[in-house]
């Protein structure tokens, strides 16, 4: 066993070893999907429909979603902060900033949590979810290149332990994380104080609501309100979350724009989004002949996710341009909010009263349990990160 | 809300659970007592899930038939949630106070204690919330016959899919048997087996299946329910602890386990401790049954009532008049 190895701070991260790393990682993915193709053959489109319930979604593909979704708010935050560490003063240092950008990119990143810690769908979501209430929480806190890394780690941590019936020890989350159990139980502490230990998904805007009732001498409390918008909502928040996350970021590519053939290293950002593929939510098209033959199949999440043809391109493209739409729409109103403000997706603050997502039954949602479920031996995380 | 440990005088131990010690504590300030619960840290394990669940759910429910959380205190090495006091929990009230030292409860002292329980029990499950370790220790009792759900420690938010959901939950005694039998994708009809358990042991004074493994719960449980089969459980030779040469019993009546239960109790009791989790009364179901009339038409009014006129019911059936139309 090489748990011994001495697990190097992200900080230190030598670049040589997570980039052998990313690419085997990447051939992982083609294995999976068959449906990959070339990375580099960019202006070959192909379209994937996602399943409604998320937890029917694919792991790689649903990393994928999050990963776009989270380089697009680091690199909103980048940009409107410093990333020296020797420039921001202690307002503006928080326990996740590492010294310098971790090497690894975000992708990479979460896809070895997601594998070597067995991270359910439910924990990648609701950690995209807890970006919004850490950072409403805790205004110093802004998600960029120098925090996104310890982040995702105690929220993946933090999202297993509260909502999963069977996790890992932070001992082991430690290791696969690269960082210092000590180090990880301050950042989960730090965490949950911050957030005043409200780890189930919620609709905090409703907080506020309560709190404004009550300011005024209201204190008239409506309990059938309260269960309608209490975490009794969690799953729909989620929900929320993953179709927001695909309609702004599905059809999202980073790279193509701008022609950039020479990627910085240090530009982890743009590493692992399958740039390639547009997502749609399987509703968000309604197709006869699909929704036809995908009844028929038992689950449309499977490694052959329906790849659409030609003919049904245009439609698709019209949601695509929508979605840029959107994401473009989200860039600008955070950059032109004001300057103290980190705001992150944007999905929780308007949607959530008037999304009202139809009860699509959660019923059969233990039928499709991912077979790669079973937990791999620690023994393989190690190496990988031990700097040579 | 941020306290310090220095506020508390610690007075004497509550009690020990598995991750937890509570000790009674007094607020030096306003000399109002309240529950501390110390959980010490360990550095592999870092915050324990427990807690975090704990925390993160008592946090959202907040009912009267809920202990209430007052306040979370961390310290380098143990993490301290400060709890409203509660005089006794159920198993030592039956202790103290059942007549014949026997433990066994009046029966008006158990309607009122079930009507609490069963209010506490729906609101979790209406905010998609499994309690899934309801025994006599974790439900407290106030000097004023109020009764309270507390040690949240095992439940959790059931609205979200996950993959794996365990099945080593509630105390052996109280686990109901589609979870003995394997169950993992059980939902709020795990808690109304627990409470069915729990009505016929505040009858009794005596815990109703006593098994000593996941097995001999089992057939414990035979014994008086009946082994079932696939004509009175269809799918039961599908769960994966199912046996088919399990020990053949048939159905006992209650009556004669609990002569003192009057019909309606029964019939309640029945509901409950139905061996198919499909058929088992929900939370709300069982607080409209007809042995709840008294609570739930409070206008009416009962022979029954007038004669012991219980200062505890009483506040009770007011507090119960004030919530009703909730339901």
């Amino acid at each position: 066993m090489s748990d011994d190895d001495p697990i190097k701070p992200l900080s230190r991260r030598n670049s040589t070893i997570e980039n052998s790393s990313s690419i085997k990682r990447r051939k992982s993915c083609n294995n999976n999907n068959n449906n990959i193709p070339n990375t580099n053959n960019t202006s070959n489109k192909q379209y994937k429909i996602l399943p409604r319930e998320y937890i029917k979604c694919e792991k790689t593909e649903l990393i994928t979603i999050i990963s776009r979704m989270l380089s697009s708010i680091v690199k909103i935050n980048d940009s409107r902060t410093s990333l020296d560490v020797k420039y921001l003063n202690n307002k503006n240092l928080t326990r996740f900033h590492s010294r310098s950008s971790p090497q690894i990119s975000i992708f990479n990143y979460l896809l070895r949590l997601s594998h070597y810690s067995s991270l359910e769908n439910c924990v990648l979501i609701a950690t995209v979810y807890y970006i919004d209430l850490l950072t409403m929480q805790y205004p110093s806190f802004a998600l960029n290149s120098l925090t996104v890394h310890r982040f995702l780690l105690t929220a993946t941590t933090i999202a297993s332990k509260a909502l999963c019936d069977s996790f890992c020890s932070n001992n082991h989350y430690a290791k696969v994380g690269g960082v210092n159990i000590i180090e990880l139980n301050l950042l989960e502490v730090e965490f949950l104080k911050w957030v005043n230990y409200r780890v189930v998904p919620r609709d905090y805007n409703y907080d506020s609501i309560c709190q404004r009732k009550n300011s005024t001498g209201n204190i008239e409390f409506d309990l059938n309100n309260s269960l309608q918008f209490g975490i009794s909502n969690a799953h729909k928040i989620l929900d929320l979350y993953y179709e927001k996350m695909i309609s702004l970021c599905g059809g999202f590519s980073n790279n193509n724009n701008n022609n950039n053939t020479n990627n910085t290293p240090k530009d982890f950002t743009k590493i692992g989004h399958n740039d390639e593929f547009i997502y749609t939510l399987e509703e968000t098209l309604i197709l006869s002949r699909y929704s036809s033959s995908s009844s028929t199949n038992s689950s449309s999440s499977n490694p052959q996710s329906p790849i659409i043809n030609n003919q049904s391109v245009e439609n698709i493209k019209n949601t695509f341009n929508s979605s840029n739409r959107k994401l473009s729409e989200t860039e600008s109103s955070t950059t032109n909010s004001s300057s103290t403000t980190h705001t992150t997706t944007n999905i929780h603050s308007n949607t959530i009263s008037s999304s009202n997502t139809d009860s699509h039954s959660n019923s059969n949602s233990h039928s499709n349990s991912n077979s790669n479920h079973s937990r791999p031996s620690i023994s393989n995380t190690s190496p990988k990160f031990t700097v040579s | 809300m941020s306290g310090t440990s220095s506020q508390f005088q610690q007075l004497e131990k509550l009690g020990e659970g598995t991750y937890a010690t509570v000790y009674k504590g007094k607020n030096k300030a306003l000399g109002t007592y309240v529950a501390l619960k110390e959980i010490n840290l360990d550095s592999e394990e870092g915050t324990p899930s427990t807690a975090i669940r704990e925390i993160s759910l008592m946090k959202e429910l907040k009912h009267e038939n809920i202990v209430t959380l007052y306040d979370v205190i961390h310290t380098e090495n143990k993490l301290t949630l400060v709890f409203e006091f509660m005089d006794s929990d159920l198993k030592r009230y039956m202790d103290m106070n059942g007549y014949n030292s026997n433990g066994a409860l009046d029966p008006r002292t158990v309607k009122s204690f079930m009507y609490q329980l069963l209010r506490g029990i729906l609101f979790c499950h209406d905010n998609r919330v499994l309690h899934r370790d309801l025994k006599p220790q974790n439900l407290l009792i106030s000097s004023k016959g109020q009764l309270k759900l507390g040690d949240f420690g095992l439940a959790r938010a059931f609205g979200i899919p996950v993959n794996t959901f365990s099945n080593e939950v509630v105390t052996l005694w109280y686990r109901a048997p589609d979870v003995l039998l394997g169950s993992r994708n059980y939902s709020t009809s795990i808690d109304m087996w627990s409470t069915g358990c729990i009505l016929a042991e505040m009858f009794t004074g005596k815990p109703l299946f006593s098994g000593s493994s996941n097995d001999d719960q089992l057939l414990k449980i035979f014994r008086i329910m009946g082994t079932p089969n696939e004509r009175t459980w269809p799918g039961v030779s599908n769960y994966p602890n199912y046996k088919s040469n399990f020990t053949l019993f048939v159905p006992q009546d209650f009556r004669v386990l609990i002569p003192n239960i009057d019909l309606l109790a029964l019939q309640l009791l029945q509901g409950l401790l139905q061996m198919r989790p499909d058929t088992r009364l929900s939370a709300r179901q069982a607080l409209h049954h007809a042995w709840f009339d008294e609570y739930n038409n409070p206008q009416q009014v009962y022979p029954q009532q007038q004669q012991h006129q219980s200062l505890d019911i009483e506040n009770n059936t007011n507090m119960v008049q004030q919530q009703s139309y909730n339901y």
